[in-house]
């Protein structure tokens, strides 16, 4: 075992002259103040950007615009229905809905509803709305009416009601659950204007709240309320994040006992938002809650640069007891691995742009901005503060403390044969990550809303909501005839019926609604009611005589939701119970199945539109791109490590841990049942990019000291204690600004923070323990080069 | 002082781990499907979108049901347990007769009549050359029976249906339903028809059911050549005892108002089965207009019945919504 060479090594230094002439050092050091006016300049540029900037939620940005799927949702949602729908469940504890006091709750409501901010008043459903209809056979032909023209008072009217609504199909199961308990009343709204989700959320609130009583009560599920909540939440939200920069702050006090060398990153972090921020204002984006988890994240990676150079800079000063000369030397080691790294870092951000969802574009864009403003606010910035406002740097004495210990036994690992127990090992962990990504599924996992927690209000009304009604998520096929009066054709409705058949074998269909079913009742009931008669006249004459008496009973856009005006164009609404990845997935497939299986001229079955139809396209864009991701990632990270350390092998080399953490992480994300979505992938995709700077810092280290005559065991020896120390440092800070995350109510905001955990801390552990393995073993020629 | 320092970060380290692991054990999210209990889903293979118009049985076990899209499903063991067979057709099945377990018919609506000769295995369509809908079938052996549907549409067999002969009645009547004793035949349908033949169909004579146009009768059931009951829209109940000459009709219907689509005349008792999940027993004597009593079933359904027959010791009677009931009386 070799005597380590630390201290030592450095004393000898003090004889030698003072570095050699460095461009980049020379440049900052003698243009400090044209920096700093730079530097402010760009800033306050920035500040008055930021005003411009709204927390809201574009739905818009949140499908991939060029699927075929959102293309067919975005031509018909006028007509047949879209998205953004609420539901809203009025259920009575004892005895049923067919009662005055409970109908009037129920009218009530609907009423209400028609006054939020957004709603498209046309689509509103609930069975006291005049466009739900019951139609009705007798002596005299067919009978039209609204299904609850006034609220029946006597009880035989509401026994007739009752029977009114049992024996009606469209009715019965979807706006009147089957034990008669509950009613729904959904609502749409529109899609391409920005809601103002908490006045729509406090208003469905205060309505609740007036109806409900010791046997009503309300549940209320839907995207417009998972956003409504998401918003009642970010005065926490917020909360959370003062908290914990406050408390990455004292951290670092605690660290460095040193306010100056707090104020610098802190100062360094500040920029970056400012910048970043101001960008986002340039370019006009909003800022989404959910994505609120990646500044910080960045901002944290911004406060390691700082530090990194900091520590640099302490233990310069150690030698050459001059600041300038050691901001001098520190620039001359750092500033190209720290521009290495923030440049990867930024990259790896950027590979989001690659993916059609612009969303999740527009965050790459702004998040990849945010993050090589680093290069300014810490590489440019810091230095310049230093040397203007040159700090009172506290002797350091050497440490015997914990965190030396526990770097030698670290070091020591990698020592004699250990390196080849650690490579060992790391296949092995390797190799079960792989196995258990494999269960990381794209899309949800869970029934409900992933972000929020399973036992939140949301969650609970989402599973009485699931539990009353037999589908609450569309998905809407569209046929587009080719002529106008396909909506008469029998073979074009045949084939409706045969895929409406076909499609409800799924488990997870709940049931399926399209203009078949109306024509089969309005048959029915014009052939006295006879149940012979529910079926579809074959002859074109026969249905056009069908639609001509609906028309004739019913107001105009009664049939909207199933077909088109110009006779053209129907509508299949299938209700699947939930909108898991699987259920979508196999949705989907089923569909594209049977079209593939029934080709009939004029009838192609388009798919799909609705809630399960964009979710699907969503799922689909990141399924497709993921691979795609992951290796434009690692490429781009090579291509730039390469760069600079001028050596192929060193960007493999640093690009290894980074894989095994991300099978990891994947494999975590699999078996914990956290889904790959919109929300969830570009945290995941930053996570894994964004922790190679810590290699880069530790190679240049290892470099620099086996260049300067050690051997490469003390190099890893020496890079461990001084910038490795700095790197477990940062990993502390973000692990610190994970627990109060976890306090958050909103769900996936624990489950990202704690993701981002994990990825700094496998990335540590792959810096400190894999990388030192990696080079003892392979013993690269880069290590050698200048 | 740097002691206290390194016991701060390992703090800071646990705190982390520990709150890895409270959140590994909080959120467990549970994986329900919502599953809707009722009884209107029906069992195995029949689902909630089956409508069911008709159901026959050879004997106490062996018996079939028939309904929309072609189905056809079938019973060993008196209805533990239903499974499909192939019809080989989209059409509606309306109705359904078996005269023993292996010989059965079925017809439905655009002309439809199958046939199968092994209990089901296997079923044939027959021509019957005709397009129109055809309501009911009945066979009285395995050579001879009646089919009766739209536009006035008799049609009549006596070689297990390789032919069939056009008995119509050339009126635009639908014909809902026939039944036949012997040599008799009664079928009744819309405008409150009623007929009778004797001689299989060549002549037809109308009776005088009393009712006005504007009733359609869906059931007719005699339980000799001179009592019998037709049953139809909105509740309406004629019975005669004197083989159709004269109908009289339930003029006290205590109030019930539904449609009755089929009538049983059996050894326990008349039944009729109609809308919104009636089921009727008609306590009186035919021919004198007494009125009847409802019967509601255990298992409350709304579902509209549509057929019914009689199996052993049991009523079966089915309808909308895959429903299936059984009752004693």
């Amino acid at each position: 075992m070799q005597k380590m060479k630390s201290d030592n090594s450095m004393q000898t230094n003090v004889n030698k002259p003072v570095v050699e002439d460095h461009a980049i050092s020379r440049f900052i050091v003698s243009n400090r103040y044209l920096i700093l006016i730079f530097i402010s300049v760009i800033t306050v540029f920035f500040a008055f950007q930021i005003s411009k900037v709204e927390i809201k939620t574009e739905l818009s940005d949140l499908l991939p615009q060029k699927h075929e799927y959102v293309k067919l949702h975005k031509k018909f949602r006028h007509i047949f229905g879209g998205a953004n729908i609420l539901y809203i469940d009025v259920f009575v504890k004892d005895g049923d809905i067919f009662n005055t006091d409970t109908l009037k709750k129920i009218s009530y409501f609907t009423e209400e509803t028609k006054f939020l901010p957004g709603v498209d008043r046309y689509k509103i459903f609930s069975i006291t709305q005049s466009k739900v209809k019951d139609i009705k056979a007798s002596k005299f032909g067919m009978e039209i009416k609204p299904l609850i023209p006034e609220i029946p008072e006597t009880k035989e009217e509401l026994d007739a009601l009752r029977q009114k609504v049992y024996t009606n199909d469209m009715v019965y199961g979807s706006l009147v659950s089957l034990d008669s308990k509950a009613a729904l009343i959904s609502v749409q709204f529109q899609e391409d204007i920005a809601l103002d989700y908490p006045v729509i959320f406090n208003k469905i609130k205060e309505i609740s709240n007036t109806i409900r009583d010791e046997n009503t009560d309300v549940a209320i599920a839907g995207d417009p309320m998972v956003r409504g909540y998401l918003y009642s939440y970010l005065g926490q939200t917020k909360v959370i994040f003062c908290v914990t920069l406050l408390a990455m702050v004292a951290l670092m006090f605690i660290y460095t006992r040193s306010l100056q060398m707090v104020f610098m990153p802190v100062m360094s972090g500040i920029l970056s938002a400012v910048w970043g921020l101001g960008f986002l204002g340039i370019l006009g984006y909003a800022l989404d809650p959910l994505a609120l988890v990646v500044p910080l994240l960045i901002t944290a990676r911004t406060l390691s640069h700082s530090v990194q150079f900091n520590e640099r800079v302490i233990e310069e000063y150690a030698v050459h007891r001059d600041i300038r000369a050691a901001c001098y030397s520190s620039i001359k080691a750092l500033f190209f691995p720290g521009l290495a790294g923030i440049i990867t870092d930024a990259a790896g951000i950027a590979v989001l742009i690659a993916i059609p969802i612009p969303f999740l574009q527009k965050l790459g864009i702004i998040s990849s901005f945010w993050a090589l403003s680093t290069i300014f606010t810490v590489l440019f910035f810091n230095p310049v503060v230093l040397l203007l406002l040159p700090p009172f740097i506290k002797e350091r004495k050497s440490e015997e403390g914990i965190y030396k210990k526990i770097a030698t036994k670290t070091a020591m690992l990698n020592s004699g044969r250990g390196s080849w127990a650690v490579l060992g090992v790391t296949l092995l962990i390797a190799v079960i990550g792989v196995f258990y990504a494999s269960e990381l599924k794209v899309g949800d996992v869970n029934p409900g809303t992933p972000i929020l927690w399973s036992d939140s209000a949301y969650n609970k009304d989402a599973r009485i909501l699931n539990k009353s009604f037999l589908g609450l998520n569309p998905m809407l096929i569209v046929v587009e005839g080719e002529e106008k009066d396909s909506v008469y054709k029998y073979d074009i409705l045949h084939k409706i019926e045969a895929y409406q058949r076909h499609i409800e074998k799924l488990p997870s269909a709940g049931g399926s609604i399209s203009i078949v079913d109306v024509l089969k009742k309005l048959n029915l009931n014009l052939n006295k009611g006879n149940a012979k008669w529910s079926f579809l006249p074959h002859s074109e004459t026969d249905i056009a005589v069908l639609h001509y008496m609906f028309f004739s009973s019913s107001d105009p856009g009664d049939l909207d939701a199933y077909c088109t005006h110009d006779n053209r164009s129907m509508s299949i609404s299938v209700y699947f119970k939930n909108h898991e990845g699987d259920t979508l997935r196999e949705a989907v497939n089923a569909t594209r199945e049977f079209e593939k299986n029934n080709p009939i001229k004029g009838a192609k079955l388009k798919f799909a539109a609705g809630t399960v139809g964009i979710l699907a396209a969503a799922n689909e864009e990141i399924f497709k791109t993921q691979v795609q991701l992951l290796i434009m990632s690692f490429a781009l990270t090579i291509f730039f490590c390469a760069l600079s350390f001028r050596s192929l092998l060193a960007g493999i080399l640093l690009v290894i841990p980074l894989a095994v953490s991300n099978y990891l992480i994947f494999a975590y994300m699999g078996l914990k049942g956290i889904g790959l979505n919109i929300n969830t992938l570009p945290v995941a995709t930053i996570a894994i990019g964004i922790g190679v700077d810590y290699g880069v810092y530790f190679l240049s280290r290892m470099r620099e000291q086996f260049n300067g005559d050690e051997d490469i065991l003390s190099s890893i020896h020496t890079a461990m204690n001084t910038t490795g120390k700095a790197i477990c440092f940062t990993a502390l800070t973000v692990g610190l600004g994970v627990v109060f995350w976890l306090l958050s109510d909103i769900k996936f905001q624990a489950e990202m923070g704690l993701l981002l955990t994990m990825a700094t801390i496998l990335h540590i552990l792959g810096t400190l323990i894999l990388l030192p393995a990696l080079v003892l073993v392979i013993k690269p020629k880069f290590l050698s080069k200048g | 002082m740097h002691k206290f320092r390194g016991l701060f970060f390992v703090v800071v380290i646990l705190l982390m781990l520990g709150a890895a692991g409270i959140y590994g054990s909080t959120d467990n999210p549970q994986h329900e499907s919502s599953k809707i209990e009722t009884e209107l889903k029906g069992r195995d293979h029949i689902t909630y979108r089956d409508d069911l118009y008709d159901i026959d049985f050879a004997d106490a076990d062996y018996g079939w049901t028939i309904g929309c899209w072609g189905r056809i499903f079938h019973t060993k063991d008196g209805g533990k347990n239903w499974y499909p067979q192939n019809s080989k057709v989209d059409n509606y099945l309306y109705s359904v007769s078996f005269t023993d377990r292996l010989n059965g018919w079925i017809v439905g609506n655009y002309g439809t009549i199958l046939h199968t000769k092994d209990g089901g295995e296997i079923w044939e369509s027959q021509k019957s050359g005709t397009e129109k809908h055809l309501f009911e079938v009945e066979f009285l052996n395995k050579s001879e029976g009646w089919a009766v549907g739209y536009w006035g549409l008799i049609l009549f067999t006596s070689d297990g249906g390789k032919t069939w002969q056009d008995k119509s009645i050339k009126e635009d009547i639908a014909f809902n339903s026939l039944s036949l004793l012997g040599e008799h035949c009664w079928v009744v349908g819309e405008f409150g028809a009623v007929y009778h033949t004797t001689d299989k169909g060549e002549h037809w004579e109308k009776q005088n059911s009393g009712v006005g146009e504007d009733v359609s009768f869906f059931g007719v059931d005699f339980s000799n050549s001179s009592e019998g009951w037709a049953v139809g829209l909105e509740g309406t109940v004629i019975s005669t005892k004197d083989g159709g000459k004269t109908w009289l009709q339930v003029s006290d219907t205590n109030g019930f108002k539904d449609s009755i689509f089929d009538i049983l005349v059996t050894d326990k008792g008349v039944f009729g089965v109609g809308g919104r999940g009636s089921i009727i027993e008609i306590i009186a004597n035919p021919g004198d207009g007494s009125p009847f009593k409802k019967i509601v079933p255990d298992t409350v359904v709304f579902s509209s019945l549509a057929g019914a027959c009689i199996a052993g010791e049991s009523i079966w009677t089915v309808g909308y919504h895959g429903t299936i009931l059984k009752f004693h009386n």
